[in-house]
């Protein structure tokens, strides 16, 4: 068991995509880390190269304070779980999981026990005798992770080890995974694309973006869940994280008769909140006056009588999930292009549509007209020029 | 009526296949045929279809004086021995193109396409001045030697596709677990492209089994293989037909067991993707 560092980390490919920019991020001796982005966003090649399968442009991996940039993969003592798991196949699960100990060139005794042991904790002992090729979607995955545990690295890397299972396993698997992880305590590097899985696993997890400069960073933020939650860092992270996903709009704030007044853009007046906005003065004070970007995640509206809340709308459309009833209503977006630093995929229709959550017992109507009420203490607001977390 | 029209539909079918084994399976047969049939009826006019089928072809090509049983020996060493030498260039060679980025590895595929398509006809006279200057000619090296010039293209391209094959997780899944470079092509890679070696090799030996172009300019009295020794009865007073037919037939059996021994590993070889699973 190991801390593992990148430092400085950056990475080109032969063809010249950039795939890792300033990448620098430790992940603490037994810590379950996970590596959260898009698609491009190089959380794989991350993965990779701390395995040693991608070979760094520039920078440090540490691994237990050593330096382990040049080292082999078979020297490094790591253990990675793949996506597709690559299993051996013509190997059965007893061969697969004592294949990494024989490399170490193990006692055939000590193998026997710890492969005994391994598939014990796993509920592998019948399956011992099969080759991959007999094994459900589920008993590879299990496979996937005993080769993994059976040689006690010094750090466990994983890339989407549960995309290729159901949903049902998945969510199952998911729970196991991290009991075990608490069990083994194991210092755990595991990326998903997954925001769910990266919530209710990571200890912290780190959001990562495609880069497309060298003096741009992968890395958004590294916080625990709850607080990439609560404070994101900047528009990515506040778009990236939750689903459904934050609401940009754009807004200003101006000194009126009463007070501060917020304006949101493509709403013929100020909210009628003039004291809750007061409230927000001296997170604000700098910028009276100039735009902002208000982040309003769904759940900070709430359902009022038509006149009666901030903002009344027009609802679009209603999606009922169950326990959550969500309202969509659109804001007329303004003239002018709004860069909010954010790619296209992320954020949905932009500045246009616009969800709210409410009790789904008061969910109204399509096509009927809804106040709404928003908890702007919650709200977020960002700079509009670097997509910052205004704090 | 639509009984009547399917039973029809079938047998049409049925005739057009029978049509085109006859194609296939006609030359073959009359070959076969041809060496146990009497010598006086092989051009006979109306030909004769039946016969009493006699082994003296066989007896004298192959027994007695057997003038081609020292060929067929020649044959299999010569083929035999293109099939050692060509895996363990072949496979190397395979392996870089598949695993590798490399300079030029998309034009030396194309080079390798090249010597495939390539009469042989035409690398005959440099082939018998280069071997004859190296003092190889006639020994069963020089024709070792010059059929993997056809052997290792063609083993190549198929040892490729087969290691593309492989996925590459599996490999670096196995360098994570602490195995080096040769490990890994030991432990991984080879055991899963066995049957690709085995349909490489396979086609390796019927290559140059069946060539008979260089054998001819590079093998002696002592050295020639069996398709040169069937030539030969073109040579003599007319041609013996029936010692050509079981001459013929005996090089035939060769290829033909082999595919029908190893036809699972050729079936398998094909269907390996379903692997990754």
């Amino acid at each position: 068991m190991a801390s593992l560092g990148f430092k400085d980390v950056s990475k080109r490919f032969h063809d010249g995509t950039l795939a890792l920019a300033n990448v620098d991020l430790e992940v603490a001796h037994g810590e379950f880390m996970v590596l959260v982005g898009p698609s491009g966003c190089g959380k794989t090649t991350l993965l990779r190269s701390a395995a040693g399968l991608e070979e760094i442009t520039s920078g440090e991996i540490r691994l237990g304070g050593r330096v382990v940039t040049d080292v082999d993969p078979s020297e490094r003592d790591v253990a990675m779980v793949f996506q597709n798991y690559a299993l051996y196949p013509h190997m059965t699960v007893r061969q697969n999981l004592a294949f990494g100990l024989e490399q170490r060139r193990l006692p055939g005794a000590e193998i026997a026990k710890r492969v005994a042991a391994t598939a014990g904790t796993l509920g592998l002992e019948r399956l011992l005798d099969r080759k991959p090729a007999a094994l459900s979607g589920g008993q590879r995955q299990r496979v996937a992770m005993g080769r993994a545990i059976v040689r006690e690295p010094a750090c466990f890397l994983m890339d989407e080890p549960l995309s290729n299972l159901d949903a049902n396993l998945r969510v199952q698997m998911r729970s196991e995974l991290k009991l075990l992880n608490a069990r083994l305590g194991v210092t755990t590097l595991y990326v998903t694309h997954d925001q769910v899985e990266a919530m209710t696993m990571g200890d912290r997890v780190a959001v990562l973006s495609p880069v497309s400069r060298p003096e741009d960073h992968n890395l958004q933020q590294c916080a625990p869940p709850a607080e990439l939650y609560n404070s994101p860092a900047n528009l990515f992270v506040a778009g990236f994280i939750g689903s459904p996903a934050m609401n940009f709009v754009r807004a200003r704030i101006e000194r009126g008769g009463n007070g501060p007044e917020l304006l949101i853009s493509g709403l013929p007046s100020p909210l009628r909140a003039g004291g809750r906005v007061a409230a927000l003065k001296p997170r604000l004070e700098r910028w009276l006056n100039r735009p902002v970007i208000l982040g309003i995640r769904p759940e900070f509206f709430s359902l009022a009588a038509p006149g009666e809340g901030d903002l009344d709308v027009d609802v679009v459309m209603v999606e009922m999930t169950g326990a959550d009833g969500y309202l969509h209503f659109e804001l007329p977006i303004p003239p002018g292009p709004v860069e909010t630093g954010l790619a296209e995929e992320t954020v949905p229709h932009r500045h246009k549509q616009v969800t709210a959550r409410v009790e789904p017992k008061l969910l109204p109507r399509a096509g009927t007209r809804a106040g709404l009420t928003i908890d702007l203490a919650r709200a977020h607001f960002f700079d509009p020029d670097t997509g910052v977390a205004i704090r | 009526m639509r009984r009547k029209k399917l039973l029809l539909r079938t047998g049409l079918i049925y005739a057009g296949l029978i049509l085109v084994l006859l194609v296939f399976i006609g030359p073959i047969l009359w070959f076969a045929l041809l060496a146990i049939r009497p010598s006086e009826t092989v051009f006979a006019i109306p030909p004769v279809i039946f016969f009493t089928p006699s082994p003296a072809a066989f007896q004298s090509t192959f027994v007695d004086p057997g003038a081609n049983r020292h060929q067929l020996v020649n044959s299999l060493i010569v083929a035999g021995g293109a099939v050692l030498l060509n895996l363990p260039f072949s496979f190397p060679a395979a392996y870089a193109l598949s695993r590798f980025r490399m300079r030029g590895g998309k034009n030396m595929m194309l080079w390798y396409l090249g010597l495939l398509m390539a009469p042989p006809v035409a690398f005959l006279i440099p082939y018998f001045v280069l071997v004859s200057r190296i003092g190889l000619r006639g020994t069963y090296l020089a024709m070792i030697l010059i059929m993997q010039t056809i052997t290792i293209p063609f083993s190549v391209w198929l040892m490729k596709s087969f290691i593309d094959e492989v996925p590459v997780e599996l490999e670096e899944a196995a360098r994570v677990d602490g195995a080096k470079w040769p490990r890994v092509i030991a432990r991984i890679t080879l055991p899963l492209v066995r049957p690709g070696m085995i349909v490489t090799s396979m086609f390796a030996f019927v290559f140059s089994w069946n060539n008979a172009a260089f054998p001819l300019v590079l093998s002696n009295q002592r050295t020639a293989t069996l398709p040169i020794g069937t030539l030969g009865y073109f040579a003599t007073a007319g041609a013996t037909w029936t010692f050509i037919g079981a001459a013929a037939t005996a090089a035939m059996l060769p290829p033909m067991i082999i595919f029908l021994v190893l036809d699972r590993y050729v079936a398998r070889g094909l269907t390996f993707g379903s692997l990754k699973g």
